[in-house]
């Protein structure tokens, strides 16, 4: 789990150009959106793309990304338990 | 009827960026595709702020924001852009996306960038200026048609402030396609990625760098017509040929092209000089924005550089007081504009 969530926090920072941002950076179990990492509504577009290009899942419900994308270890855990590749 | 002038004018381009000392040091390019030069952007934007942003972009709002900081305007009354491309490596980005992996995997800010107007309206988002927008595009016309937009809307008296800019960014990819129609690469040329900016207002205050004194776009012209079009220029103006210091051409070394500056010259202006730019800032789509930029300030500073001479005349050794400005493509679409010193 521990390798995932690194290699999901690099693709994030990849995918969403954080250039000041480093993967240390990033708490586990904190917002990734708001208060946290600072994300918005195109960001969450851009996971939903990364979750299917990177890991063959694909978002019916974008309403679920609201709950998937809460925070690292919750979408890890996701991943995890849905990918396809 | 309003009086405009330009107040500001901002480039990056193959010279050094956001400065006029092309004007003392040009920065000399060979072809066949030279990079432009940016400023470090990170002094005018925070990694939050351009972190979704494309180079053309980022260079789009930088000029601005320099050409405000300068000016300490905030809030232009328009903001009017010409691109003949708009924001190409984004574009490119989402059709690549497109054709390998479907429609269903393009990355969202690709999509949004990969329309002509984004500029303007980040421009007119980061400066919040909500009011007219525009954007032209038409191939090497698309700055003037902006500026034709502006002058209008001053004209009838609806802004007393516009950001006229001209943007686009040159991919190896397109390159090699505009190569092969034969629009680019010919020995001499320095194509290249451009953005230049000007702010017009209609108050002449202490600090404008010149008047914009009137232009004229034609399509197809016959010479009795461009003839025509000067003549009422000029007239408009108050002024005759002989008072022109200069002809600032978009001379760029594709000699097919370059001969209908000459015809156009030696016919309507003999014994006037002829000035370049494009081997100093590149040839492009946009890069027509960089004749009133360069005509605005010699007019400001009272000098012709020699690096922008180009046939056997020179102009005297006065201070310039006006210079027309001719754009054209392959004698089909002809821009005149006419540029004078403030106070008149």
């Amino acid at each position: 789990m521990n390798e995932l969530v690194s290699e999901l926090k690099n693709a994030i920072i990849e995918a969403l150009n954080l250039e000041d941002v480093k993967p240390e950076d990033i708490d586990n179990d904190a917002p990734l959106f708001g208060d946290g990492l600072g994300l918005d509504s195109i960001d969450a577009l851009e996971l939903i793309v990364l979750m299917e290009k990177r890991y063959g899942i694909k978002l019916q419900d974008p309403a679920a990304g609201r709950e998937i994308f809460r925070s690292i270890n919750v979408m890890a855990d996701y991943i995890a338990a849905h990918r396809t590749k | 009827m309003n009086r405009i002038y330009i107040r500001a004018a901002e480039q990056i381009s193959l010279q050094q960026p956001l400065s006029e000392a092309w004007m003392e040091e040009p920065v000399r390019v060979e072809g066949p595709w030279a990079r432009a030069t940016d400023p470090d952007f990170r002094r005018w934007l925070t990694p939050g702020e351009s972190r979704r942003l494309g180079t053309i972009l980022k260079r789009a709002l930088v000029t601005t924001l320099s050409l405000l900081r300068k000016t300490g305007l905030e809030h232009p009354d328009a903001v009017c852009v010409g691109t003949g491309l708009g924001c190409m490596v984004n574009t490119e980005r989402l059709l690549e996306t497109l054709c390998n992996e479907g429609e269903t995997m393009f990355s969202p800010t690709h999509f949004m960038q990969s329309t002509h107007n984004t500029i303007a309206s980040l421009l007119a988002i980061h400066t919040k200026s909500h009011g007219y927008n525009i954007t032209y595009s038409h191939k090497d016309l698309s700055f003037d048609l902006a500026l034709l937009d502006a002058w209008m809307q001053f004209r009838q008296g609806r802004i007393h402030t516009a950001l006229v800019g001209g943007y686009d960014e040159l991919t190896p990819s397109y390159f090699t396609l505009l190569k092969r129609i034969g629009y680019l690469g010919v020995e001499g040329e320095v194509p290249g990625s451009e953005a230049a900016v000007t702010l017009l207002l209609t108050d002449e205050g202490t600090d404008a760098l010149c008047e914009l004194a009137g232009l004229r776009i034609l399509y197809r012209p016959t010479e009795k017509e461009l003839q025509t079009a000067l003549a009422s220029l000029l007239d408009e103006a108050g002024i005759v040929r002989g008072d022109l210091s200069a002809v600032v051409t978009g001379v760029n070394g594709n000699g097919a092209n370059d001969l209908f500056y000459e015809a156009f010259t030696s016919r309507e202006l003999p014994g006037i000089p002829m000035l370049r730019y494009k081997h100093l800032f590149g040839t492009g789509y946009s890069a027509p924005a960089y004749g009133p930029y360069v005509a605005a300030h010699c007019l400001s500073r009272g000098i012709i550089p020699s690096s922008l001479l180009y046939g056997t005349m020179s102009p005297d050794n006065e201070a310039p007081r006006a210079l027309l400005v001719v754009n054209q493509r392959d004698g089909k679409q002809y821009s005149l504009q006419l540029l004078r010193v403030c106070g008149n």
